[in-house]
């Protein structure tokens, strides 16, 4: 009888003890949700120009890498991308980019079944209006059956695109640094005296300035201080010619539209 | 049941035994805080004294580290033997002495710096009997490697030697990686207007004059050389610069400040730059720690539009002299005394001294300064060798035993290098009897040479120039006043 009642009570401390140890964890309960794909801030922006591509294009295509959260889907789920209002002049659907829900494009806006990345294409159109500005189109996702909301600081794209020539984002610290403050009369001059586009991917590959706004980081491994102090000095060398030559024919040294004096 | 399984530790007797037992220790000594060997060449042997009372019943073993998560055991005796196979960088090595009785071990530690044969040494820059360029290498241990070019690359250097520096630090894209990464290089100049840089590790050929630029100069050049953070080229464009270690391609863009330049320049340590002569303008130039060049100016004494031929320059310490011959009076010869006093000041022209016409230095066929020890300046008339002291205008002939008469000297320079071990001072003299060069350094006291000469070897052709490449360089050791002859 004595051994049955210890046995007994053994059993209850231990189902305490037992109980006390239980760490009781929540199902996911999240709705699968959409995000942007990107390092950083900085590749949340695109800065793109037609004037670098081909004079006969009259559209291009920027793609966006996006993942999902939640479970991977059984079958092909539908992506509902919406235009988010913006800071300065908005994309004009139809105008400046072919309309998300439009029948040819509407179909690349799908994440396939059984995977949880996907790259969506944006058309943006040359309209001619992007001969004299510059137009922003906010990219966000649009909820539906599929997709609730995902993370509010990866549901943004912003593409700025024009059809002149526009700052490149990584004309940041160290390119200031070498070449002065951005000017479009002075990128063109950098263009036509180089041979180069001056834009994001030269800037990057070939000078090493990434769009760090500080001198902390803002090289990369492509960085040569020794070839941008050369660069910079074939380049004042070239101003220096070329204004001769302006002046020579009355024209007065290189300014931007503004009337800024281009210098090196 | 289960009380009793509460208080059950209160039951418990410690049995522990604490009657502790010394453990004799171990001592090592003997071991040297580095070494420095050739790879595939040398054998690390290392026979270090152990203490203990332990007799023969210890075990040990070596490891060399090449981080701290790669090691290898490289000896498993008392005394190590290593035949040398690691490439060429820095090692820590351990030896761990253990009682095979209680467990009970110590270490010890050294650093291990492995070299190829061409890492370390006098370099001596030669003409060989085609009238070609080739340089030898004489080893700290005082073997002498011949023909460097001609081994390496497959064939001299075009044309006379003109010049050789050393290039501590030189950036270059490594051809194996295409990353960019920097090295100890020889930097190798030939009248025939042929460059040629070369990894110091291994000889490979890094670049050449068409290569070494960003675009090409049509330029005569004269010298290449290590300053204080930059490595620079001089020619008659002017200065050219790219700094030590710094990742880049180490290619050269446009030479900074004036242009101008020649074979005649000196290094002062006080300005970390350089005083030189502008053979196509005919001033007197300097460059700055970063390579900039200026004119030197001066208000009493003229430095620039000169109508003079420069024989030579050469420091002592901060002070740079220029010797000057007239153009419009070849009898006449005129030493500049320039002074530099700091790294942010411009160098000044202290004073301006007329050669006595009765002065050997007339006929002198070369120079060379005494750079630290003697404020005198050596020259070399109808193959005898004599001293100018600067500061009292006299001057004397100068006796290095051991100097045979019958060989013609054709190379007289201060050598000297204190950045690390070797730590030498040497008045060094090379001289050439049919086709075979000799080279003797001596001691010094005062500038003169002392005694016999404490390093000497012979090769093959003529002596152009001797330099010391080391292992180590640091811009902050010569801020501090480490130094080394260009």
């Amino acid at each position: 009888m004595i051994n049955k009642f210890s046995k007994y009570i053994l059993i209850a401390f231990s189902a305490i003890f037992v109980s006390g140890c239980e760490n009781k964890l929540e199902m996911f309960n999240h709705s699968d949700g959409l995000n942007f794909i990107y390092n950083n801030n900085v590749d949340s922006i695109v800065n793109y120009s037609f004037v670098y591509g081909p004079s006969t294009a009259v559209t291009d295509t920027i793609l966006l890498n996006v993942e999902t959260m939640g479970f991977i889907g059984e079958n092909a789920r539908e992506v509902t991308l919406e235009q988010i209002p913006a800071e300065g002049t908005n994309a004009i659907s139809g105008t400046h980019y072919v309309p998300f829900n439009d029948p040819t494009v509407k179909n690349n806006y799908v994440i396939p079944k059984g995977v949880v990345t996907a790259t969506l294409p944006v058309i943006i159109k040359r309209d001619a209006s992007l001969k004299s500005s510059t137009v922003t189109l906010v990219v966000g996702f649009k909820e539906n059956n599929y997709f609730k909301s995902g993370l509010p600081k990866r549901s943004r794209f912003k593409i700025i695109f024009t059809d002149q020539l526009s700052k490149p984002a990584n004309w940041a610290a160290y390119a200031i640094g070498y070449f002065g403050a951005y000017g479009v009369v002075k990128h063109q001059f950098l263009i036509d005296q180089t041979g180069k586009k001056w834009d994001d991917e030269y800037l990057s590959k070939e000078l090493g300035f990434t769009s760090s706004t500080t001198y902390t980081g803002g090289t990369n491994s492509n960085y040569d201080a020794a070839y941008c102090e050369y660069l910079l000095e074939v380049i004042i060398r070239k101003l220096s010619a070329y204004n001769a030559l302006r002046i020579s024919q009355g024209l007065g040294v290189l300014k931007e539209a503004d009337g800024t004096i281009v210098s090196f | 049941m289960f009380l009793a399984s509460v208080f059950i530790t209160s039951c418990y007797l410690d049995k522990g035994n604490y009657d502790y037992t010394p453990v004799s220790d171990i001592e090592i000594t003997g071991i040297e805080t580095s070494y420095l060997k050739v790879s595939a060449i040398d054998t690390l042997k290392i026979d270090p004294v152990v203490k203990s009372d332990y007799g023969d019943n210890l075990e040990y073993r070596w490891v060399i580290f090449e981080s701290p998560v790669k090691a290898d055991t490289i000896g498993r005796e008392k005394n190590l033997e290593y035949f040398v196979t690691k490439g060429v960088g820095s090692y820590s090595i351990f030896l761990y002495a253990k009682s095979k009785t209680n467990g009970y071990f110590v270490h010890q530690s050294t650093s291990l710096t492995v070299g190829t044969l061409f890492t370390r040494g006098h370099y001596i820059l030669k003409e060989d009997s085609s009238g070609n360029t080739d340089m030898d290498l004489l080893l700290d241990d005082g073997r002498l490697v011949s023909n460097i070019l001609l081994n390496t690359q497959g064939s001299t250097l075009s044309g006379k030697p003109r010049s050789m520096g050393i290039l501590y630090g030189k950036q270059f894209v490594d051809p194996d990686s295409l990353t960019k990464v920097s090295a100890h290089c020889l930097g190798i100049i030939t009248y025939n207007k042929k460059i040629s840089v070369l990894r110091a590790s291994d000889m490979r050929k890094l670049y050449d004059h068409s290569s070494m630029f960003f675009d090409e100069p049509n330029d005569t050049p004269y010298k290449l050389l290590t300053g204080l953070w930059c490595n620079l080229y001089l020619s008659d464009n002017g200065t050219y610069s790219s700094y030590v270690g710094d990742q880049g391609t180490g290619k050269l863009g446009f030479p900074s400040g004036e242009p101008g330049g020649s074979d005649f320049w000196a290094v002062s340590p006080s300005l970390a730059g350089m005083v030189y002569w502008d053979e196509t303008k005919s001033r007197i130039l300097w460059s700055n720690y970063n390579g900039v060049a200026n004119a030197l100016t001066d208000a009493v004494n003229p430095t620039s539009n000169l109508n003079f031929n420069c024989l030579f320059m050469g420091n002592y310490k901060g002070v740079v002299y220029c010797l000057f011959r007239d153009k419009a009076n070849q009898a006449r010869l005129v030493l500049y005394r320039i002074t530099t006093s700091s790294m942010s000041a411009p160098p000044k022209v202290n004073k301006v001294v007329e050669i006595a016409a009765t002065s050997k230095m007339h006929g002198a066929t070369m120079f060379a300064s005494n750079q630290y020890t003697a404020d005198i300046i050596y020259f070399v008339n109808n193959n005898k060798l004599y001293y100018y002291d600067a500061v009292n205008n006299t001057e004397y002939e100068i006796t290095a035993a051991g100097l045979p008469a019958n060989e013609t000297i054709t190379f007289v320079s201060n050598r000297q290098y204190n950045v690390a071990t070797p730590n030498f001072d040497y008045l060094t003299i090379g001289t050439y009897l049919s086709g075979t060069y000799k080279l003797y350094m001596y001691n010094m006291i005062g500038g003169q040479p002392n005694g016999s000469p404490v390093r000497t070897t012979s090769g093959t052709g003529k002596i152009k120039e001797t330099h010391y490449l080391g292992t180590s360089f640091s811009d902050f050791d010569l801020l501090m006043g480490k130094r080394y002859s260009r």
